[in-house]
């Protein structure tokens, strides 16, 4: 991964200490979200649990909303397969 | 032995990609036949009883490496196993269709990713972790209800983003997305793969995006929907 335009075997510019902090930590932001929250599913279960993953020096709050992505997708799958409820049941 | 996937590909490209190309844990990556796809796959001896970031990148790298090889490539979600190569392909085949599709119609693209750091708009107070008592949600749900309702606040308020057409004919598909917790704006483009430099120089033209940082190229994840 490089800046727009670099070679991709050139070392890119430093900028300071928090700079590169910052940066490193938006690619990686990417890099977590995309391999989580992205790409086709073909399996029904997911069998590497979300909640097992243990990322280290990561901020948690990374992962939240990719978890909430998962939740919120499973609260669809659920609603749509309640059974639906006619006018004539109470 | 179960069997984890990391994406599809066309079966007439399997034999461009290698053997040298490892995954998780440094399994060797190998393709099965489904038919008019082919999973990419390795062998791990146990299902891991915690995946670590380490996990992530090796799916990612492994994938890169296919793409690396000149193969487009749909990418599977992180953590999908199966029993076995069997259990895969019988999976595989009930979204065939879908991906045979995608396949077809972006053979020889890549995608590139665009990744800027969210300036952000009006500062918002953190959410706070609600109690039980204030709520009939768990505090973790009811955490991440706040959570959900800060990025739908944050996603109205980001302008909208399109580097379509400022880069020109080169980008094929453009998907604009925020990062979890406002970290960031990811705008991902559908590229032909022989055009990556050409889209690098148009990325490097734009004043405003001489602080983003260019990631690619990549096998489908944002465009694996379609």
């Amino acid at each position: 991964m490089t800046r727009a335009g670099e070679k991709r075997d050139a070392g890119p510019g430093r900028g300071n200490d928090l700079e590169i902090y910052e940066e490193d930590q938006l690619v990686l932001s990417d890099l977590i979200n995309r391999v989580l929250d992205k790409g086709v599913v073909i399996s029904a279960n997911v069998m590497i649990s979300i909640a097992d993953i243990d990322l280290i020096q990561l901020d948690l709050r990374l992962l939240i909303s990719s978890v909430n992505t998962m939740i919120a997708r499973s609260d669809r799958k659920r609603r749509a397969d309640l059974p639906v409820r006619t006018d004539s049941e109470p | 032995m179960p069997t984890y996937l990391y994406g599809l590909i066309l079966s007439r490209n399997a034999a461009r990609i290698h053997d040298g190309i490892t995954g998780i844990e440094g399994g060797r990556l190998r393709t099965i036949s489904c038919g008019a796809l082919a999973a990419l796959v390795s062998d791990v001896e146990r299902v891991p009883s915690r995946s670590s970031l380490d996990h992530i990148r090796a799916h990612d790298a492994a994938l890169r490496a296919v793409v690396a090889a000149g193969v487009t490539a749909v990418a599977s979600r992180f953590g999908q196993l199966f029993a076995d190569d069997g259990d895969t392909c019988r999976d595989v085949g009930q979204h065939a269709s879908r991906v045979e599709r995608l396949l077809h119609d972006h053979d020889g693209c890549v995608e590139m990713r665009v990744v800027l750091a969210h300036s952000g708009a009006d500062p918002e107070p953190a959410p706070t972790q609600a109690t039980a008592a204030e709520s009939e949600l768990s505090p973790g749900r009811a955490y991440l209800e706040q959570l959900r309702a800060r990025a739908a606040l944050a996603a109205e308020r980001v302008p909208r983003i399109s580097l379509a057409g400022a880069l020109g004919p080169v980008v094929r598909r453009e998907r604009v997305e925020l990062l979890p917790n406002d970290a960031g704006i990811v705008v991902s483009h559908l590229v032909s793969r022989d055009e990556e430099s050409a889209y690098r120089a148009a990325v490097a033209e734009l004043p405003a995006l001489s602080a983003a940082k260019v990631v690619g190229p990549l096998p489908l994840y944002g465009f694996s929907d379609e």
